[in-house]
C-alpha cells in the first residue's frame, strides 16, 4: 500500500491544503460526502449547505449515539472502498500534521489493515473537534 | 479522481507499456500462447486473511510434547480438535474444531496444510508484512504491483477481486475486474473496541460511542470489557455471511469457460489480541465464517465441473505468538499455517518443517518460527498450475528468490 500520490491530487485540484478540515479534501478522492467542524465549511469552496445527517454543527445533534453510529457507518464503507488504495499512516500526517494526537496515531499504526486504518483515521477526534 | 480503478485510464497505460520496448517479448509471447491453451482452463484463487490468523488454534500442534505448557489456556478447545493424522507425522497435527468443511477435504485429499511457513519480513507489522504479502518483494514498500498481477501479465483473461478496489497482490500491467456486492459493510466489533480507544481521553464522544454500541451490536457488554476487547460480536471484515455468499459468487465467475484465471479474496478479522478462547468470541466465529466459505467455494467449481483444474491458497501476512498474552489472546508473531485446496492438490498431508514450540525454539524467543519461506509454496502453484516459467518466477514475479526452491504441491 503506497503513501497517497500527492502529485495526483494537486495536478487536479490545484492547490493540496495541509491540515484540512477533512482528511480527504485536496486528496482528489471522494468519499461521497465530507466532515463538518464547529460551523466551519470543508475547504473545497461550497455555497451555505445544510450539514449531510450526522453532521449537524450542533453538539447536541453531532455527539448522539446515533450521529456517532452514522458516522462509524459511513466511515466503514468510505474505508472498504479506499482502504487498500490510501495509505491512512501518510494522510493522517498530511492532513492533521501537528494536530494528530497520540491516541489517533496508535490506533492507526495498531490497525489490523488499510481499511480499518482508514475508518479510524475518518472518525479520528481531531477531525471532530476542531 | 480513483486511479487505480478507473477502466479508460487503465488500458491507456496498457496500451502505451504494450507498445513500448517490448517487441523482443512479442515473438516469445505468441508462442507462449500456443502451448497456454492448456493452462487457460486451470483457475486459481488467492485467500488473504487479514490480521495475523494465529494459526496454532487454526492448525494447532497437538501431538508436540511442549504444545499444552506452551499455549497454556489456548490449547483447549470447547470441541476436540480434528485429527490430520498421516503416515509421516504420527498425529501431530489438528485442525481447529471449527474447520470442519476443511477437515473432510483433508480426509478425501484435497487439502494440503502448510505450516510453520512465513513471510522473509519479520517485523511484525500488518502494514509493512501485508506489503511483503502482496507485492512479492522480501521487503516492504519496494514494489508497487504485486506477484499475481505481474504473474498474470501475461495471460488472456482479467483477473477478478472480489472486493471495492483492486488489492495490491493483483495490480500490474493486467487487467483486472472488481466484483462487489451490493450490501454496504457494516461496523465491526473489533474496529468499534479500536474506536473506543482511541476516543478514551474524550468522554462525550467515549459515551456517545458506547451508547451506540449497545444499541447497533449483538451482546451488548460493559464499557471497560469492550476496550479489552473481550465482546462477542461480528467478526470485522465482511458483514457476517459475506464472506461465504462472496465465496460462492467467485465459484460462479470462475467456472464460466470465459470467466477469469485468477480471483483474490479477502477475510480480515484475524487480528485477536483478546478472548481468543471464547468458542463464541472473534476468532471462533472467523473460523467458521472461513471453513464455510472454502466449503461454498469448492461447491461452487465442483458444480461447474471446475473443482479439478483449480487450486486455492489461503495465507495470512504473519502467525501469532507462541503463548498466550494478558487479555487471552496472542500478539503479532512470525511463522504460521497456509491452506492449499483444490483437485490437482496432494492433498492429505502437512508440509513443512516442524522447529517445535519449547522457548528455545522459538523465534526471538516468542514466535512459532519461519522454517518455509510462503514464496516457496506460491511459486510451486504459480509453476505447477499456472505454467509460469521458473526465470519469470525468479526474476519477476518473485524478484531476488532465486534461492527459493519452489515446493511441489500439486499431484503430476
Amino acid at each position: 500500500m503506497l503513501p497517497l500520490p500527492l502529485g495526483e491530487g494537486r495536478g487536479r485540484s490545484g492547490a493540496f491544503k495541509p491540515h484540512a478540515a477533512s482528511p480527504l479534501s485536496g486528496t482528489g478522492l471522494q468519499a461521497g460526502t465530507r466532515t463538518a467542524s464547529e460551523g466551519r465549511e470543508a475547504t473545497r469552496s461550497e455555497p451555505n449547505r445544510r450539514p449531510p445527517a450526522g453532521w449537524s454543527d450542533r453538539a447536541d445533534d453531532w455527539l448522539g449515539p446515533d450521529a456517532v453510529w452514522k458516522r462509524v457507518e459511513w466511515a466503514t464503507r468510505a474505508a472498504d472502498r479506499l482502504g487498500a488504495i490510501v495509505d491512512a499512516r501518510a494522510l493522517a500526517a498530511q492532513s492533521l500534521g501537528p494536530l494528530l494526537g497520540g491516541a489517533t496515531r496508535l490506533q492507526i499504526e495498531r490497525a489490523a489493515d488499510g481499511p480499518q486504518a482508514l475508518a479510524l483515521l475518518l472518525l479520528a477526534p481531531e477531525f471532530q473537534r476542531r | 479522481m480513483p486511479s487505480r480503478i478507473d477502466l479508460p485510464r487503465r488500458r491507456l497505460l496498457r496500451a502505451a507499456l504494450g507498445s513500448a520496448a517490448l517487441a523482443p517479448l512479442a515473438s516469445l509471447r505468441f508462442a507462449q500462447a500456443a502451448t497456454a491453451g492448456a493452462a487457460s482452463d486451470r483457475r486459481f484463487v488467492f485467500v488473504i486473511l487479514r490480521g495475523g490468523l494465529d494459526s496454532l488454534s487454526a492448525v494447532p500442534a497437538v501431538g508436540d510434547p511442549d504444545f499444552a505448557v506452551a499455549r497454556g489456556v489456548l490449547a483447549q478447545f470447547a470441541a476436540p480438535p480434528l485429527p490430520l493424522d498421516s503416515a509421516s507425522d504420527g498425529g501431530l497435527f489438528a485442525l481447529h474444531p471449527n474447520l470442519a468443511a476443511l477437515h473432510a477435504m483433508y480426509g478425501r485429499g484435497e487439502l494440503a496444510v502448510v505450516h510453520a511457513v512465513g513471510l522473509p519480513y519479520r517485523q511484525r507489522s500488518h502494514f509493512d508484512a501485508q506489503q511483503v504479502l502482496e507485492s512479492g518483494s522480501p521487503r516492504p514498500y519496494e514494489l508497487s504491483t504485486g506477484w499475481l498481477g505481474r504473474a498474470q501479465s501475461r495471460s488472456a483473461s482479467a483477473s477478478l477481486a472480489l472486493a471495492t478496489a483492486v488489492p495490491l497482490v493483483l495490480r500490474g500491467p493486467g487487467s483486472v475486474d472488481t466484483w462487489a456486492p451490493s450490501a454496504l459493510p457494516d461496523p465491526g466489533a473489533d474496529l468499534v473496541a479500536r474506536l473506543a480507544r482511541m476516543y478514551a481521553a474524550d468522554p462525550a464522544l467515549a459515551n456517545a460511542l458506547e451508547r451506540a454500541r449497545v444499541l447497533h451490536l449483538d451482546g451488548a457488554m460493559p464499557a471497560d470489557a469492550m476496550r479489552a476487547g473481550m465482546s462477542d460480536g461480528p467478526p470485522a471484515g465482511p458483514a457476517r455471511g459475506g464472506f461465504v455468499a462472496l465465496a460462492r459468487r467467485a465459484a460462479e465467475f470462475l467456472v464460466q469457460p470465459a470467466g477469469p484465471q485468477v480471483a483474490v479474496l479477502d477475510l480480515g478479522g484475524w487480528d485477536t489480541h483478546a478472548n481468543q478462547a471464547n468458542p463464541n468470541g472473534p476468532l471462533a466465529n472467523n473460523l467458521r465464517q472461513l471453513d464455510a466459505g472454502l466449503a461454498a467455494l469448492r461447491e461452487g467449481l465442483v458444480a461447474g465441473n471446475a473443482w479439478r483444474r483449480s487450486v486455492i491458497v489461503v495465507a495470512t501476512e504473519f502467525g501469532r505468538e507462541v503463548a498466550v498474552n494478558g487479555t487471552l489472546g496472542t500478539d503479532h508473531g512470525s511463522g504460521g499455517a497456509a491452506f492449499v485446496l483444490g483437485g490437482p492438490v496432494r492433498g492429505g498431508r502437512v508440509f513443512g518443517e516442524w522447529p517445535g514450540l519449547a522457548q528455545r525454539e522459538r523465534y526471538e524467543g516468542r514466535d512459532l518460527r519461519t522454517t518455509t519461506d510462503l514464496r516457496a509454496v506460491l511459486k510451486g502453484v504459480l509453476a505447477d498450475h499456472l505454467q509460469v516459467p521458473g526465470a519469470r518466477l525468479d526474476n519477476e514475479v518473485f524478484p531476488g528468490s532465486e534461492a527459493v526452491k519452489p515446493l511441489a504441491l500439486l499431484r503430476g
